[in-house]
């Protein structure tokens, strides 16, 4: 989501001619902020498969900046999953990005190896970036922790091994300064006894444990931005708590900002600053927390919010959204993929392309009825 | 409900998984055999009619407890009653063909993995009937696969397809639609809608309060998720390393727990209120293998707990009617 | 990602079986071209007389060991016959000993591998053991084993064949059963009011089989280089019946005096036989798998 005030742009730092690439001395200025850290500029995804092109998301657009921690809530096949391996630069090679760009802002500390010490803070843009690059920025200044722990980590690998290999790769600590530091890195993360779990085997470990292992391998570097895809899925609602809880004191400590990708919209509203809500490739709603629950704009986040199940709700409040995504391989894809479900939609929507609408100065929805004030006020009254 | 007697009568039910040491058990025949505690001793009835729910978190034993209930696995010792009729002797390889199959049913949470990917969604719906079912022609066949499918709002054009052609909601309909086929009267739920979007999940679960009006099934319904268990079930039940910890009706599980760790589940439930409280659980579970039966299963995690807690097992105490508690110290939330 | 499928209503299985095939052989020319061949190859096997320009008894001493040329395009051999044609009609021989000894392996290997696997305990070990046991024997020894003790007979070169590939069945079976075992759908099969008898062959078996395809067809390969190295040394298959092996190794010795093709062409279809099969399992394997299927 852009900040309209960026638009109409001041001419941005040069970006940096880094070797293998990025848009290299060509002096373009970049609308984005410069306090943001990572910025998505109409960044559109496909992917070829054998029964037809998916398009899987389209002109997304948003930023995070240093700090904040940002929720990315849809459900499946909304393309949440796909827009954190887009930016990590860990999609599938069937994935093609006709449009967009992903600008990295690289605080003036963080810089890939090669660069000699006159570099100031950098943009890239990953899409263009050499996988060299890419892999020293990943588990450095960008960190991504995976959904099922126990598979994430390496099965026959000590554990305490695998967190060593990502301090010997991007840090220059010596050798025998490694182990302690792993310790440390258990001990922060809250894992009873780290000296034996160092030896063990993941197999060996809950999946509690695991997905905290994960965590101590992600924040190992400091890394500026950690995205977290589902880290708590499958895990019990108390080691749920526990392991959001480490996260949002880790990234307060080390001043790290987090996309927290989740379907589970009532974790989101505990744990985010900010909310994006994602429906079929499209980035449909962008609010903090409080007003998105508050008052949600789209129809869609309404009726997502009204489908979860609460504590003061009977069955019967429980309003499921009926119908289905559409089927994103169509090359006839109405410009807004939430028509068929929707009891707002008018010609409109059927025939314009959709634009973002500014509710207010933080919230952004991209629809053509978004819902009025005194409709969103009824999430309200219970 | 309370003159008739249960339609499922659980007395003392225990599971241990023998730990297999090796050689090193040959050599030395002292050494006490390992074993998991899996389900260390519960005991729970089911009325007609009614929704059970069962709570608890990975670890805790539901799984092993309704596959035993299920008599998918066979019991280390205890009683089951089903019906009036005891079918804990009735070896597993047996239960197949015995007349109480078609009576106890069970809906699985993973949809993908619970079908046969080579068999048409009709293939999986009819099979119980083919089995167990008394009219096995074709047509007969036929016209009860659409009428299942009708009542778990499947469209019957998708009875031909293959579990990889389904959606994840269709998907759940077929393994609902293959449990009901023969008109079970219990039905067992493992977390049915976990696997499910939340859009999706709201019609599955009006579907299976209308089937169970329909077809007077008693449910019991296992889930993570409170918030849905509370939405479904009239009675509650919680575990915990393979013990009931707490059980009563619905709402005064859900608004007056009394055991430390129903507190702490509670309390973890992610909501939209504005501040989370969460009770801490400190440490990791105590392990299952070759428990000490006198210290209590949550000592040492439990933000209570004296010397009176690693000396004498809790066991379930009514404190008021209903509402069973296994703690020492259990008291009203805050 | 995963948009529901096209609301489209699906076609009948018929249908979608020939679909499902013309996809497979359009997108892959090699499996096509392995098709291909082996229609040609059991085309051979079953009309090889019919199709071979001459008799592959007769012997013609005034064009033995003539190169090839126009009336002979494999040349003739040492007594005469028309090389081409004993090539023809060898691959019924070849063809069929190894179809008989992978049936039977595959047959016997099935039932002892799901055993074995699904059971587990005493029953898995003694199997597995045996199947150790078997697999220690190298196939000349063993073959030569049963020929000094039954006879030198085609029907046992079967069976020496078949008991040597045993291992690989039971063992790959057993693999895929016990990975499949725990599986929803085989607890679900169980609460359906299968035994054991119908899970295994109902449930287990049917998604065991596609991944048992391949190994068929590489088998398949394997069991015609042992039906040719077999008739090689001599054991099974007795001149003047013509079969590769044989020819392979009557020609080995007119090699050096310079007459190549009395050796090389069964040599050349005997590859081109084991190379087929071993494409053709690939492209089964997608025909039979339903999840690649759409």
């Amino acid at each position: 989501m852009s900040n309209p005030q960026s638009i109409t742009q001041t001419p941005q730092p040069k970006v940096n001619p880094l070797s293998g690439g990025v848009a290299a001395g060509r002096g373009r200025s970049l609308a984005s902020s410069p306090s943001s850290l990572l910025s998505l500029r109409n960044l559109s995804l496909e992917f070829r498969t054998r029964t037809g092109t998916v398009r899987a998301l389209e002109n997304i657009s948003l930023q995070i900046n240093p700090g904040e921690t940002v929720g990315i809530v849809g459900e499946s096949g909304s393309g949440k999953s796909v827009l954190a391996l887009a930016i990590m630069g860990l999609l599938d090679p069937a994935a093609h990005i006709p449009s967009g760009e992903i600008l990295w802002h690289s605080p003036a500390n963080q810089q890939p190896k090669q660069q000699t010490a006159q570099q100031q803070s950098a943009t890239y843009d990953l899409l263009k970036a050499s996988e060299k690059n890419l892999r020293q920025l990943r588990g450095k200044s960008l960190s991504m922790i995976f959904q099922t722990p126990r598979t994430a980590l390496n099965p026959i690998r000590k554990v305490g091994k695998q967190i060593v290999a990502v301090l010997r790769c991007h840090t220059s600590l010596p050798k025998r300064q490694l182990k302690p530091r792993a310790l440390e890195l258990l001990a922060s993360v809250k894992i009873p006894d780290p000296q034996q779990r160092y030896n063990a085997y993941p197999y060996e470990l809950s999946g509690g444990l695991c997905q905290r292992i994960m965590i101590a391998l992600a924040i190992a570097c400091s890394p500026n931005l950690l995205i977290a895809d589902e880290p708590t899925t499958g895990l019990d609602v108390t080691t749920q708590a526990t392991v959001m809880t480490l996260l949002k004191e880790l990234a307060t400590k080390q001043q790290m900002a987090t996309v927290l990708i989740t379907h589970d919209l009532a974790l989101a509203s505990e744990y985010c600053d900010r909310i994006l809500v994602m429906h079929a490739g499209h980035l449909i709603e962008s609010a903090p927390t409080r007003t998105l629950f508050n008052a949600p704009a789209h129809p869609y986040t309404h009726k997502l919010i009204a489908a979860i199940p609460e504590p003061h709700k009977g069955l019967h409040d429980l309003v499921p959204i009926l119908g289905n995504l559409p089927d994103l391989r169509r090359q006839d894809l109405p410009p807004c993929r939430f028509i068929s479900r929707c009891d707002l939609a008018t010609d409109k929507c059927n025939n314009t392309p959709l634009q973002r609408q500014q509710i207010t100065a933080d919230h952004q929805v991209a629809c053509w009825h978004p819902l009025g004030k005194d409709q969103r006020g009824m999430m309200n009254d219970e | 409900m309370m003159s008739e007697p249960p339609l499922l009568q659980v007395t003392e039910l225990k599971k241990h998984f023998p730990l297999s040491t090796g050689p090193t058990r040959w050599l030395s025949p002292k050494q006490k055999a390992q074993a998991m505690h899996a389900v260390d001793g519960v005991t729970l009835s089911i009325n007609p009619g009614e929704s059970v729910g069962l709570v608890g978190e990975s670890g805790c034993g539901k799984s092993t407890l309704i596959r035993l209930i299920a008599r998918l696995l066979e019991p280390t010792s205890g009683k089951i009653r089903f019906n009036h009729k005891s079918i804990d002797q009735i070896p597993v390889s047996m239960f197949s063909r015995s007349p109480y199959r078609a009576e106890l049913q069970m809906v699985f949470q993973d949809h993908t993995d619970s079908l046969n990917p080579r068999c048409t969604a009709f293939d999986t719906i009819t099979e119980p009937i083919k089995r167990l079912g008394p009219n096995h022609s074709r047509s007969s066949l036929q016209a009860r696969a659409a009428e299942l499918a009708q009542l778990v709002g499947l469209p019957t054009e998708l009875l031909s397809r293959f579990p990889h052609q389904l959606s994840g909601g269709q998907k759940a309909r077929v393994g609902i639609a293959r449990a009901i086929a023969l008109n079970p009267k219990l039905l067992i739920l493992d977390e049915p809608t976990s696997a499910l979007d939340v859009s999706v999940q709201a019609v599955i679960l009006r579907l299976l309060v209308d089937l169970k009006q329909q077809l007077n099934m008693s449910y019991l319904f296992i889930s993570h998720d409170l918030n849905v268990i509370r939405l479904l079930c009239d009675r509650i039940l919680v575990m915990y390393l393979g013990k009931l910890v707490e059980t009563g009706p619905a709402s005064t599980i859900f608004n007056h727990p009394h055991h430390p760790y129903t507190q702490a589940l509670i309390s973890a439930i992610p909501s939209f209120a504005a501040t989370p409280h969460h009770i801490p659980l400190t440490g990791e579970p105590r392990s299952p293998i070759n428990p000490n039966p006198n210290i209590c299963r949550l000592y040492g995690r439990c933000p209570k707990g004296d010397d009176h807690c690693q000396q004498v097992q809790p066991e379930l105490q009514t404190i008021k009617e209903d509402h069973q508690v296994a703690c020492h110290y259990p008291t009203e939330p805050a | 990602m995963t948009a529901s499928p096209p609301a489209s209503s699906p076609p009948t299985p018929r249908q979608s079986f020939i679909a499902q095939a013309r996809y497979v052989i359009s997108e892959n020319v090699v499996t096509f071209g392995a098709f291909l061949l082996f229609f040609v190859f059991v085309l051979f096997a079953l009309f090889g007389g019919a199709i071979a320009p001459y008799n592959p008894l007769t012997s013609n001493a005034a064009v033995a060991l003539s190169p090839p040329t126009l009336s002979h395009w494999f040349g003739t051999d040492d007594l005469g016959r028309d090389i081409l044609s004993r090539v023809i009609v060898a691959t019924r021989l070849d063809l069929g000993i190894a179809v008989v000894a992978v049936a039977l392996s595959f047959f016997l290997g099935s039932i002892l591998g799901t055993c074995a696997g699904y059971f587990g305990g005493w029953t898995d070990r003694i199997i597995s053991r045996v199947v150790d046991t078997i697999m220690a024997f190298p196939l000349f020894i063993l073959a030569m084993g049963l020929v000094a003790a039954l006879g030198n007979t085609v029907e046992n070169i079967i069976y020496a064949t078949a008991i040597i590939n045993l291992p690989l069945y039971t063992r790959v079976i057993r693999s895929e059963v016990l990975t499949r075992r725990e599986a929803g759908y085989i607890e679900a099969a169980r609460l359906s009011g299968n035994n054991n008898l119908q899970i295994m062959a109902f449930h287990l078996f049917p998604n065991v089989l596609p991944v048992m395809m391949v190994h068929i067809s590489l088998n398949m390969g394997w069991a015609i280089l042992n039906a040719a190295g077999l008739s090689f040394i001599g054991l099974g298959v007795r001149p003047p019946t013509p079969e590769w092996g044989i020819m392979v190794a009557e020609g080995a010795t007119y090699i050096i005096s310079g007459e190549w093709w009395l050796a090389i062409f069964p040599g050349l279809i005997l590859m081109l036989a084991v190379f087929c099969f071993n494409l053709l399992g690939d492209g089964l394997r997608d025909l039979i798998d339903p999840r690649l299927r759409t």
